[in-house]
């Protein structure tokens, strides 16, 4: 679904100078991306704001942005912003998301299951979505190492961006291939001794799960001693409110930096999470989806606490980003806020804010154009550009 | 159930009044009760009282006073009740089941403090309860004493004596057979019977306590070990049958007997301990009772009869009562006093088996159990005597805190 023929651009209602039909896609020629509006993460909107593009990098961004002469001038009818990014995701990973052999993997590095060619990469770029980061599945006390990418063509960003550790009740339920019948199966006889069941380091029990991690800072080795130190982000993984609370006083006591991946109801701890200086995944949207999610983006807001949305693709379709963080601004979160949490703030999550997040100098020039503001349900996405080339255009999302 | 929203709504009015000065304050500051009777402690009644309550204590009882305008009111008061028994966070998370004796475990760590449960406890009158892991373990870990409202965990714990939990019986070997062949390999999980059972204690003991003659057998909790054969932690164990009760019993005097150590037991769940009241007495062993049966089966096939916690008492033995968690009309833990009045206890002494033993059990009498000046607010509002089966719970506080309105919901206060 790649392509870059420019004049698929045409039906869009794109005005191109004959220069830039003409010019080779080479990266060194300089492009200038010309729209009605160009919305930043700041909430400033450049009424007729021009991008400079060169070698896949943001060069210069504004109205009265200078031309270079041997420019290629591309007036855009719509509306440029930057890429979307999605926190916690797995396109591309089927089955590869854990590594169930040993309870505690903090080496595995989840860039290793990801395969660049996945026909699901292009639905994202076409939804508008240029940096997705790849977690590790909910089985293990620790999964490994999370992966940043770019869809449009499966490049790595950031590899072991941050030690994925579990603090969801999820991790001694799911059944993996080392522990045949899970602790909680329900009572009664089960058919395989209690040892064979948790063999490899597992643990049955929240007690259990907190005293192997205390047991890992206490002498930190490794990752371990990369998170300790503060070199190495963590993303805990959480659900219930109990589960936040624990995962969160963990972080604290340890001075762990890094994010929380939690259930709807996480914005009741946003306090506490605030305290311990630690960033957010929301849920993404589905249907039926409870209003929590939507008061708990509010509510982290109000206490300045950084959050993103996990897309959690191929379940959920790359439009639910925008539809999460429509439900949230329902509940009365400043669009400016809901529109950072989908670019700059989710960037600076996953670490790779010097890379993405914004149409900024210095940056990739990882562009979307909107048929209007990026935050109206009723926009489409009508063009997307990933390191500056064209990677998606038209209306076959 | 009256949303504790509309709660907090509704106490406004009670401080100022209407005519008076508004007060800033929340209405946990003071706070006064009028009973026809209050029941401060097993024994003690006194007529026509007010309760004042200031910062969450009760700081004065007056006798022979009537009702203020913003007084709360009700027919009788007690302390609040406590249940050493609740179950509450008790799924499989709750205890480490990788060995089978993990007394360096607590089931802190598995609380959840947004359970429901929590304030359905609370608003059927238990305000204080001991969290345990559940049974699936020969020696479950630590336990925890909580109160059943007031905030986060670490506000709602009281300092008490630690309690060890473990069983004995057949829940820490159930389901440890395998299928097909013999438990012969590292792989299974002993123990399989009760005799395995025993076993593991009596060598967790003998480990523990033989340890600094032998550091190579010293082990990951031992120092709790060590601490209840000094008797500074309670060991907590369940054990419904005569066969298990004696098991426990046993264990304790050859402790005792080895020179090790004189332990502080009680059995929970001791369905059977009527069987053998002379050696619970013997031993200095005290009891809480499960949740009275209809049919006079138990877990385990149990037996217990109604006059269970009659006889106990009558022997000498430290006998509270439990709810299992219930909060239903028919087995919270006020239901359960009941069954035990019907059983022949006195109205004190069933009162004394939800408050103050419990209390004196945990070590934490001097905040909870009685309503006495200096001691937390914790109190339960009867419509008529307390534990008669035509009585409800009007009203529960904790800690200061209303978690049970006992006013009538009027509609034009809540707007």
């Amino acid at each position: 679904m790649l392509f870059h023929p420019l004049a698929r651009l045409l039906p869009a209602g794109l005005l191109l100078s004959a220069a830039a039909l003409a010019a080779p896609q080479d990266s060194s020629t300089v492009m200038v991306l010309q729209a009605k509006s160009v919305h930043l993460a700041n909430g400033n909107v450049l009424e007729n704001g021009r991008v400079v593009i060169r070698d896949g990098r943001i060069l210069a961004v504004g109205a009265e942005a200078n031309i270079p002469a041997d420019a290629v001038l591309i007036e855009l009818d719509g509306h440029l912003s930057a890429g979307m990014i999605a926190l916690a995701d797995s396109t591309g990973l089927k089955g590869e998301r854990v590594d169930d052999t040993r309870w505690l993997m903090p080496d595995a590095q989840i860039a290793e299951g990801f395969r660049a060619d996945h026909p699901d990469l292009a639905r994202m770029t076409a939804g508008g979505v240029t940096t997705v980061m790849l977690t590790p599945g909910p089985g293990l006390l620790s999964g490994g190492r999370t992966a940043v990418i770019k869809p449009a063509g499966g490049k790595l960003l950031k590899g072991g961006a941050h030690l994925h550790l579990n603090f969801d009740s999820a991790m001694f339920t799911k059944r993996g291939a080392a522990r045949p019948s899970g602790p909680s199966s329900s009572p009664g006889p089960s058919f395989l001794s209690s040892s064979s069941r948790y063999p490899n380091g597992y643990r049955t029990s929240y007690a259990g799960a907190l005293a192997l991690l205390e047991d890992q800072l206490a002498d930190p080795q490794g990752a371990f001693a990369a998170v300790a130190s503060g070199k190495l982000p963590v993303l805990l993984q959480a659900g219930t409110r109990a589960e936040v609370g624990r995962a969160t006083s963990f972080a604290q006591r340890h001075g762990l930096q890094g994010i929380i991946a939690a259930g709807s109801r996480v914005g009741e701890l946003a306090d506490a999470i605030a305290k311990a200086k630690l960033g957010v995944v929301l849920a993404p949207f589905s249907p039926g989806q409870s209003f929590r999610l939507a008061l708990s983006a509010k509510q982290l807001s109000t206490v300045k606490v950084p959050f993103g949305f996990a897309l959690d693709a191929p379940n959920h379709a790359p439009d639910s980003l925008r539809m999460a963080a429509a439900i949230c601004m329902r509940e009365g979160l400043a669009p400016a806020a809901a529109w950072r949490a989908l670019t700059l703030d989710a960037a600076t999550l996953a670490g790779v804010a010097d890379r993405v997040g914004d149409v900024a100098p210095g940056l990739d020039a990882d562009l979307v154009l909107w048929s209007g503001s990026p935050t109206e349900l009723t926009s489409r996405v009508l063009s997307v550009w990933s390191d500056g080339v064209l990677v998606h255009s038209g209306d076959d999302q | 159930m009256i949303p504790l929203a509309v709660l907090s709504l509704a106490a406004l009015p009670l401080l100022g009044g209407p005519v008076a000065a508004p007060v800033q304050d929340s209405s946990k500051s003071t706070l006064t009760v009028f009973a026809d009777v209050v029941y401060t402690v097993p024994g003690t009644q006194v007529k026509n009282a007010l309760v004042q309550i200031e910062d969450g204590k009760i700081v004065a009882i007056l006798p022979g006073r009537s009702a203020t305008r913003d007084s709360l009111r009700a027919s009788a008061i007690t302390a609040g009740m406590i249940d050493m028994s609740t179950r509450i966070s008790s799924s499989r998370s709750g205890v480490e089941e990788t060995r089978e004796v993990v007394p360096d475990m607590s089931v802190v760590d598995a609380i959840d403090p947004y359970d429901r449960r929590w304030l359905r406890q609370a608003q059927s009158g238990v305000t204080t309860v001991l969290v345990t892991p559940p049974d699936r373990n020969v020696v479950g870990g630590m336990g925890v004493i909580m109160k059943t409202a007031g905030g986060s965990p670490e506000n709602r714990t009281l300092e008490g004596t630690p309690v060890l939990r473990g069983a004995m019986g057949s829940s820490p070997s159930s389901g440890n057979s395998p299928a097909f062949g013999r438990p012969t390999s590292f792989y299974n999980r002993r123990p399989t019977t009760r005799m395995g059972v025993e076993w593991e204690w009596r060598k967790a003991f003998f480990d523990a306590a033989l340890a600094s003659e032998y550091p190579e057998i010293e082990f990951a909790g031992a120092d709790v070990l060590r601490a209840v054969l000094d008797g500074n932690v309670n060991v907590f164990i369940q054990a419904w049958t005569t066969a298990d009760i004696r098991t426990a019993v046993f264990l304790k005097e050859e402790m005792a007997r080895e020179g090790f150590g004189e332990m502080r037991m009680i059995l929970d769940a001791a369905a059977e301990a009527w069987k053998e009241p002379a050696l619970l007495v013997r031993s200095g062993t005290a009891v809480v009772l499960p949740p009275f049966p209809s049919s006079g089966r138990t877990t385990e096939g149990a037996m217990m009869a109604g006059n269970v916690a009659k006889l106990l008492t009558d022997q000498g033995v430290l006998v509270a009562l439990s709810a299992h968690g219930s909060t239903s009309i028919s087995g919270g833990l006020a239901v359960q006093a009941g069954a035990a009045r019907r059983g022949g206890l006195s109205l004190d002494q069933a009162l004394a088996s939800v408050t103050t033993i419990p209390a004196r059990l945990l070590g934490i009498e001097t905040r909870v159990g009685t309503v006495e000046a200096g001691k937390d607010a914790d109190l339960v509002f009867w419509s008529g005597e307390p534990f008669q089966a035509t009585s409800r719970i009007t009203g529960v506080l904790v800690s200061g805190d209303l978690v049970l309105d006992p006013r009538p919901v009027d509609a034009s206060q809540n707007d």
